[in-house]
């Protein structure tokens, strides 16, 4: 328990750090006390800027953190696999993908792009699924089928992207694009990706309860591929609009659960919530380095990820028969 | 057994369970009725006892219900029965086989269903937990009443804890009845394809010896 507590305060002390090193520190560099009283005070000029370029990108990083680490939790609960992610399975990818399409073809859509997002991360959710299936959601096959169907989205997204498409900056399926957001972002990320949230620590026990066995849990009564169905559209509802407004990232999902398992137990009551926060903070702190690494160049928050990630990712597959259930 | 578990539906014929068509029982209902120990389970290794055999309480009520006196009473009942009270806030992983065992059945038993059906409870245990289990079995339907029906491919342990034996061949029932009444070396031989000596102990009844095929 108290190993629990312990990385709950410890996330919870450095968001709120992080956030304000984030908001004073790259091009134009404030004191702390001076953003304080810009915001709140008097209009400083300096203090406007942040306002309208580093707060949308922080409060994003924040959100997307969230929602593709808990996307991350309830896909590995309701595939049972531990190397379910939205990233690395094409749930990211196919919401980039049906994006560009919609916004190539339609642009005057836009508004829609959150619809569309959903709609793509479902059907590579849905052809993943379908594929695995047979094979009893054989962790392995299963990831080649992602890897697969991730493949064909992202070619298809860079055949639009590389085809003098106008809108070559609106989505990537590629990197993360988080500069140049506006208030306008916020406001979507913030609705939906509260709302996916909200669900996911709703509906939390029936993560719980997939970790019986199918048959187990048929006996007790429970409607198994309901529980399922509810927990994969959550995920691909955070999933999808975190790839829309923020761009792809890979490994956040997979990173953080299993960090968070080791420090806080499976139990999904307190999984989920710590999922989200150290997701947040994960986030924004890749956003914030590749800001700041390489100034004034910057180097995009999911290559930074990716390149914690990737050596993760064999570090798992090395001892994977260890990390989910026995 | 899944046919009779409702996990599999038959091709032809129908199953009555208390007077009902067992397809016709909704989800939850079933699971009131029927409680089923399976042969492989799983779960989360950092899962405590207790929080599982909670698990059997499910069909009794809603997901996100709080716990009722009821809950509580009987899943202690369960725990106390199945000698595991005392390590109730263990995680299953640190239990051993037979005591993990006993966690499945004990959920099961929070059921509080009249009917437990268990689907090979002594394979993969050593002999003493195999017996620990045989007996827990045998006490529970002395006790409570319930009618247990399970599988058990060894054939000594079968005479010695059924009422009543069905010998099934490649899908069919080849006798059915009492292991004193039904139980012959030829049935063995036609049902296992091996010659075997039955013998008679004054101790433990019936019991048989394999000699080859």
């Amino acid at each position: 328990m108290n190993k629990t507590y312990l990385s709950f305060i410890v996330v919870l002390l450095l968001i709120p750090l992080t956030i304000i090193y984030a908001a004073t520190t790259g091009s134009i560099e404030v004191t702390v006390l001076e953003l304080i009283k810009g915001l709140f005070i008097n209009g400083d000029d300096n203090v406007a800027i942040i306002k309208d370029l580093r707060f949308p990108r922080i409060i994003i990083s924040l959100f997307a953190g969230a929602a593709l680490a808990v996307s991350g939790v309830l896909l590995q609960a309701v595939m049972r696999n531990p190397l379910a992610e939205p990233g690395i399975i094409g749930v990211s990818s196919g919401a980039g993908f049906v994006t560009i399409l919609m916004v190539t073809f339609f642009p005057t859509l836009y508004f829609y792009t959150p619809l569309f997002a959903f709609i793509g991360g479902a059907l590579a959710f849905f052809l993943v699924f379908t594929f695995s299936w047979k094979s009893g959601l054989n962790p392995l096959r299963m990831i080649l089928i992602g890897v697969a169907i991730n493949a064909v989205f992202v070619g298809l997204s860079e055949l639009f992207t590389s085809g003098g498409s106008s809108v070559v900056n609106a989505v990537s399926v590629t990197t993360s694009t988080l500069s140049m957001k506006t208030w306008n972002d916020v406001n979507v990320i913030g609705i939906y990706g509260a709302i996916g949230l909200i669900l996911s620590f709703i509906f939390y026990p029936y993560a719980n309860h997939l970790g019986l066995r199918d048959q187990t849990l048929k006996s007790l009564g429970f409607r198994v591929n309901r529980a399922r169905l509810i927990l994969s559209i959550i995920a691909v509802l955070l999933a999808s609009i975190a790839t829309a407004i923020a761009g792809m990232f890979t490994f956040v999902g997979l990173l953080i659960p299993h960090i968070g398992r080791s420090l806080v137990g499976t139990d999904h009551k307190v999984l989920i919530p710590f999922s989200a926060l150290a997701g947040a903070l994960l986030i924004l702190i890749a956003d914030t380095l590749g800001r700041i690494i390489l100034a004034p160049m910057e180097i995009p928050a999911s290559i930074i990820m990716a390149i914690i990630g990737g050596p993760f990712l064999i570090f798992l597959l090395r001892k994977s028969d260890r990390i989910y259930g026995n | 057994m899944s046919v009779l578990t409702n996990n599999n539906s038959p091709k032809e014929g129908k199953i009555i369970l208390d007077g009902k068509i067992l397809n016709s029982y909704k989800p939850k209902e079933l699971a009131k009725t029927l409680s089923v120990v399976y042969q492989k389970n799983s779960a989360p290794s950092d899962m405590t006892v207790e929080k599982l055999v909670y698990y059997g309480r499910l069909p009794h009520r809603n997901t996100f219900s709080l716990q009722s006196e009821d809950d509580e009473k009987l899943v202690n009942w369960a725990l106390e029965r199945t000698g595991l009270y005392d390590r109730r806030h263990m995680t299953i992983d640190s239990l051993s086989g037979g005591q993990q065992q006993r966690v499945w059945i004990a959920m099961a038993l929070a059921q509080n269903t009249p009917f437990l059906f268990l689907d090979e409870p002594t394979s993969n245990l050593d002999i003493y937990y195999q017996y620990e289990v045989l007996e827990l079995v045998k006490q529970l339907s002395e006790d409570h009443g319930l009618t247990i029906v399970m599988v058990l491919h060894d054939i000594n342990q079968a005479i010695q804890y059924s009422d009543s034996i069905i010998a099934m061949k490649q899908g069919s029932i080849i006798a059915h009845g009492r292991p004193n009444e039904i139980m012959t070396e030829q049935l063995i031989h036609d049902v296992y394809g091996v010659r075997v000596k039955l013998k008679e102990d004054e101790l433990i009844g019936k019991y048989i010896i394999p000699i080859g095929i």
